[in-house]
Parts: structure tokens; C-alpha cells; sequence
């Protein structure tokens, strides 16, 4: 079946201050390609350009030359812009801290009130956007400031899942937040694209997290892409990730390691029981006969 | 009788003003010098609120904690439990106070009122401890949140502390700075510092010589990482999370290949896999 890209691009360049002193090169001549109903990953270190790329998905930055177009349209035109934002919802980075109402009913209910619907199909939505976030109803009328990091994180991941824009985008959303909280919330993006077919974008530095959950990643390096693909291909390349300032994940780090002391197994795993099949098989080939 | 290079814990509870459930119940323990404690725990477990009660911020609501002798909830010894031990905090943001890298890291020297010279003695070696000192002009808003990490401690260390107690330092942080901000607390452990770290991350906590496991206020493991990693009882019912290392020995262990308990951090694992591939099994 044929789907439409969610997101095209076609040599995006971005340049912030553009000529000025100040004129940095934010994204070069970017081609990407990401499907509709994907879990897409992109990683890349700090100031390679992540949080400026995602922000021309929903029309918050135009490309200073090259070509975005979101669900088919070019953004390059006011009108396709403007209605981005009821197609694209954009989780930036610490999203508590944009939480302005007295209790978390009223936080989840702002941006669905804003798309003029009725007070029923709010609280619908909010009840909804709720569940989906993994929170119980009780705590609807608490006041947000007296809640944890990671469930006021989850509050406000919240206010934009009631919008229930076919695609969402977020950057970093388990950054400062304990270990169990940051799975709690991938699993509910998760469940979101698998149920709803919502496509979601994830900005993260942690590949560990990446092989988990997306389907497919991309690879960016001081504004260029320098590689996209499935996570088993892409993330057993410990070269490109610490070329590109990421940290690999763990057995991937420790496949190195291994090879650096003279064991080399025979697969490139890239998660932990593909590690552990991968010493097991090569300790059987070389078993004991051959030495 | 106190030994004085230590941080000694007497039946310690701490209750928040208005909350009935101590957030401490009944700590006895002893942080001996030169020794890298991690402190592990699930969230309200009273982690942050130890190293609040350690360096004398919070004072206990029972029992006492004894810095190199000194009762914390003395007024008069407050000064100088300042000097003997350092916080640093989650936020890097929230913890720079000057313009240039060498500013911030002098604040707490200039406070002391020490000899400009002096000052600039110590600045320098804090600032090369913790890998900055190419930096040291540099306005701090510029630095990334792993750099501005390693300037808050080099701060601290400009007041020569005994002891540095670190509450989850690394949470916000990308890998690499993690990697950065580690790899100094590793270094400043090998040259003697006592360092206190509380963290979320198990794989952190495996580079300490000795883990404290915080549950529900009370001190519910106290050992090496190899001793509480490799126990799967006690880590079931600590409901705490695996370091990769001991995810692999399990998974191995799935295919028949045994990993001796007690191999908890990266070097001794690979370690173990060459020798399983050398000896004749």
C-alpha cells in the first residue's frame, strides 16, 4: 500500500542570522524521508541540529532553501503552515515548565478548548489523553506545582496527546527524569503508534532507547545527516556513533571492547540477548576441538 | 569514639514539617574517608534528602550526623562543615554564579577570604582536575551541561573539601557528559576524595567501591556493587534496575554460559569473555 511521507525534505539548509557575524550553519542540504505511522527516532549530539529540523515539521521554521513538506504540503506557504499545528504536536524539551493552569484538568483542556470544540468533546479528550499517559482520573483536580518531575512531565505530554494530531514529535522527553518514569512514557508513545496509528518522532541520546522502540533512526553530525536506516543496521556501527559525539549502545560498546582484546564475534549484535546468543554461538565455534 | 575522618549516621530520621511518614526512619551507618559510596533507591526513597542531611543543609529531626566529629545541628559548626563538604546539585544551570569559568570556580575561595595568590593556585588545579582549565575564559551560559557539571564541582574542590556528595549530577545530562562528569569522580576517588554520589543510574553506581541500597527510609543493603548486583533476590525485591553488565550475565546464563556472581562493571566482563574464548573449557 501506498502512504504518504509525513514528513519529506529535499536539500534542507537552515541558517540561523544569516548574514550576519553571528550566521551559523544549522542544517545542510538534509534529504529525509520519514512514513506516515512510523516510530522515528533521531539522534545526534548536542547542537547537531535536532531540535532545528523538527522545528520546521510543524511550520516553526522555514528552510532557508531547499524544500519541507508535511503530509504532502509545502510548508513554504502561510496557509499550509498555519494549519500545521493541529496536524503536528511539538513536546519540547522540560515540557513542565510551559504548565500554566491551577489544576490538570484545565492544562489538558487548553489546546483542545483553542480548537473550538464543546465542553463534552473536551473532557472526552482530556480524559482520554489522560489514560493514554498512564495517570488515573484522580488526579485531574490536583494542582500541577505539587506533582513529581516525572508525572507532571507526563501531565504535560498530556495537554498535547488531547490535540490528537495524526503526528507527534518530541524532543528529549525523558531527559532528567529517573529510569522507570522515561519507559513509562516511551511505552505510552509506543502504544500511541501502535493503536492509533499516531507517526511519532523521538529527539533522544540514548540509543539504548532507540533500539528499543523505533522502527527506523536517523543519524545527525554538526547539521548534516550522516546516516539512516533500521537500528540493527545502523546503531552496530560504534565508528559513525562516536564519530558523530553519540555514546554506543552497550553491546555494541562492548562487541568493541571485545575486539579490541582479540575476540571478535561473529555478528555485530545490538541488544543485549543478541550479545549473549552472539559470545554463546562464537564460544561454540571455536569450542574446545579447535584449539 | 568518633573517628574523625569520617561522616557517621546515628540512628537517623528525618520527618518533612507536616508529613507523618518519616522520609528517614532509624540510619546507622558510616562513610568512612576516601571511599566512593553510591547511593541507589527508588524515587521518595530519601536519597536527596540524605545528602541534604549530610552536608548539614537539613538538620535531623532524630539522631545526629557527625561530621569528622562535628553534630551538624550545632549553629557554631555549620561554617566549617561548609568547608568539609561539597553538594553539588541536578541542574548545572542552577549552580553558576559568574561570568568567566575561573570566576565561578574562585567564588567559594574569594568567600574564604583567602590570598588572591592562593586563590589562583587552587582555582588552576581544580580547573585542570576536572579537565576545564583550556576553558577557563570562557562566560559558563556556553558551556555544555556536562562542562558546566565538571565547573561546579571544580568549585567545590577550590575548597579543598573531605568529602563531595553529588545528588544525581548526571540525570540531566546527555552520555557523554555523563561519561565526562564520571570519568573526573573516578579520577578525584584514585587521588583520595570521599565521594557521596546518588544516582538512578546502575551502571554509575558500579563504579563506587561500596552501594547503599535507600528503601522506604531505611538503609536496606550496604555492600560492594558486586555483592548487590549479583544477587537477583535482593534485587528483585529492591525493585532496582540492572546494570547492563548484569543483563548480559543473565542473558548468558539463558544460553548456558555461566558468569561467576560478582562481575558487575564492564572491564571484569570482558575480561571474562576473552578467558572463556583462551582456556581450554
Amino acid at each position: 500500500m501506498f502512504c504518504m511521507p509525513f514528513v519529506q525534505t529535499t536539500k534542507l539548509t537552515h541558517i540561523y542570522f544569516k548574514g550576519t557575524p553571528l550566521e551559523t550553519v544549522a542544517l545542510k542540504d538534509i534529504d529525509l524521508e520519514i512514513p506516515e505511522g512510523e516510530f522515528f527516532a533521531l539522534v545526534g549530539a548536542s547542537g547537531s541540529g535536532k531540535s532545528t529540523l523538527v522545528q520546521h515539521f510543524n511550520g516553526l521554521l522555514q528552510p532557508t532553501s531547499g524544500r519541507v513538506s508535511v503530509f504532502g504540503d509545502d510548508i513554504s506557504t502561510r496557509i499550509n503552515r498555519n494549519s500545521l499545528w493541529s496536524k503536528v504536536g511539538l513536546v519540547f524539551q522540560f515540557p513542565e515548565r510551559q504548565i500554566f493552569s491551577s489544576s490538570v484538568y484545565e492544562d489538558i483542556a487548553f489546546g483542545p478548548r483553542n480548537l473550538g470544540l464543546d465542553e463534552n468533546e473536551v473532557k472526552h479528550r482530556v480524559e482520554t489523553a489522560l489514560k493514554d499517559v498512564g495517570l488515573p482520573a484522580g488526579i485531574l483536580q490536583i494542582d500541577p506545582a505539587t506533582l513529581s518531575g516525572g508525572i507532571s512531565r507526563r501531565v504535560a505530554i498530556a495537554g498535547i496527546l488531547a490535540m490528537q494530531t495524526p503526528a507527534l514529535v518530541l524532543d528529549e522527553p525523558g531527559a532528567g527524569l529517573d529510569p522507570q518514569a522515561k519507559k513509562q512514557i516511551l511505552l505510552a508513545l509506543k502504544r500511541l503508534q501502535l493503536e492509533k496509528g499516531t507517526t511519532i518522532v523521538l529527539i533522544t541520546h540514548f540509543l539504548e532507547d532507540v533500539v528499543d522502540f523505533a522502527g527506523l533512526v536517523a543519524v545527525l553530525k554538526k547539521g548534516e545527516l550522516i546516516a539512516s536506516g533500521r537500528p540493527k543496521q545502523v546503531l552496530a556501527q560504534p565508528e559513525l556513533l562516536l564519530g558523530a559525539g553519540l555514546e554506543p549502545p552497550f553491546p555494541v560498546a562492548f562487541t568493541r571492547k571485545l575486539s579490541s582484546k582479540g575476540v571478535r564475534l561473529n555478528s555485530s549484535p545490538v541488544t543485549i540477548d543478541d550479545l549473549a546468543r552472539a559470545i554463546q554461538r562464537t564460544y561454540q565455534n571455536t569450542g574446545p576441538g579447535d584449539r | 569514639m568518633v573517628n574523625d575522618s569520617t561522616i557517621a549516621l546515628r540512628n537517623l530520621v528525618f520527618n518533612y514539617p507536616g508529613s507523618e511518614r518519616p522520609v528517614l526512619d532509624g540510619i546507622n551507618a558510616v562513610i568512612k574517608n576516601g571511599e566512593f559510596l553510591a547511593v541507589v533507591g527508588p524515587n521518595g526513597s530519601g536519597k536527596s534528602t540524605l545528602a541534604r542531611l549530610i552536608c548539614g543543609l537539613l538538620r535531623p529531626s532524630q539522631g545526629q550526623v557527625l561530621v569528622e566529629g562535628l553534630c551538624t545541628v550545632d549553629p557554631r559548626n555549620r561554617i566549617e562543615i561548609r568547608k568539609r563538604v561539597g553538594l553539588v546539585l541536578q541542574n548545572p544551570d542552577n549552580q553558576i554564579v559568574a561570568v568567566r569559568v575561573e570566576e565561578d570556580a574562585a567564588f567559594g575561595p574569594e568567600n574564604l577570604n583567602l590570598p588572591s595568590k592562593e586563590i589562583h593556585y587552587r582555582v588552576n588545579h581544580a580547573l585542570e582536575q576536572v579537565g576545564l582549565i583550556h576553558l577557563k575564559d570562557r562566560p559558563p551560559q556556553l558551556l555544555s551541561g556536562g562542562e558546566k557539571q565538571r565547573l561546579a564541582i571544580a568549585g567545590l574542590l577550590a575548597l579543598r573539601p573531605s568529602f563531595l556528595v553529588l545528588d544525581e549530577p548526571t540525570s540531566m545530562l546527555d552520555p557523554l557528559g555523563r561519561r565526562g562528569v564520571l570519568d573526573v569522580l573516578r579520577g578525584l576517588s584514585g587521588e583520595g576524595m570521599s565521594v557521596v554520589l546518588i544516582t538512578h543510574n546502575m551502571d554509575e553506581a558500579t563504579a563506587a567501591d561500596r552501594v547503599w541500597v535507600l528503601r522506604d527510609g531505611k538503609l536496606a543493603a550496604d555492600g560492594t556493587p558486586g555483592s548487590i548486583f549479583s544477587d537477583p533476590v535482593m534485587i528483585r525485591n529492591l525493585e532496582l534496575d540492572l546494570p547492563w553488565v548484569t543483563r548480559l550475565a543473565n542473558a548468558l546464563a539463558g544460553y548456558g554460559l555461566n558468569v561467576p556472581a560478582g562481575i558487575v562493571n564492564t572491564d571484569d566482563m570482558v575480561c571474562f569473555v576473552c578467558r572463556l574464548f583462551k582456556q581450554p573449557s
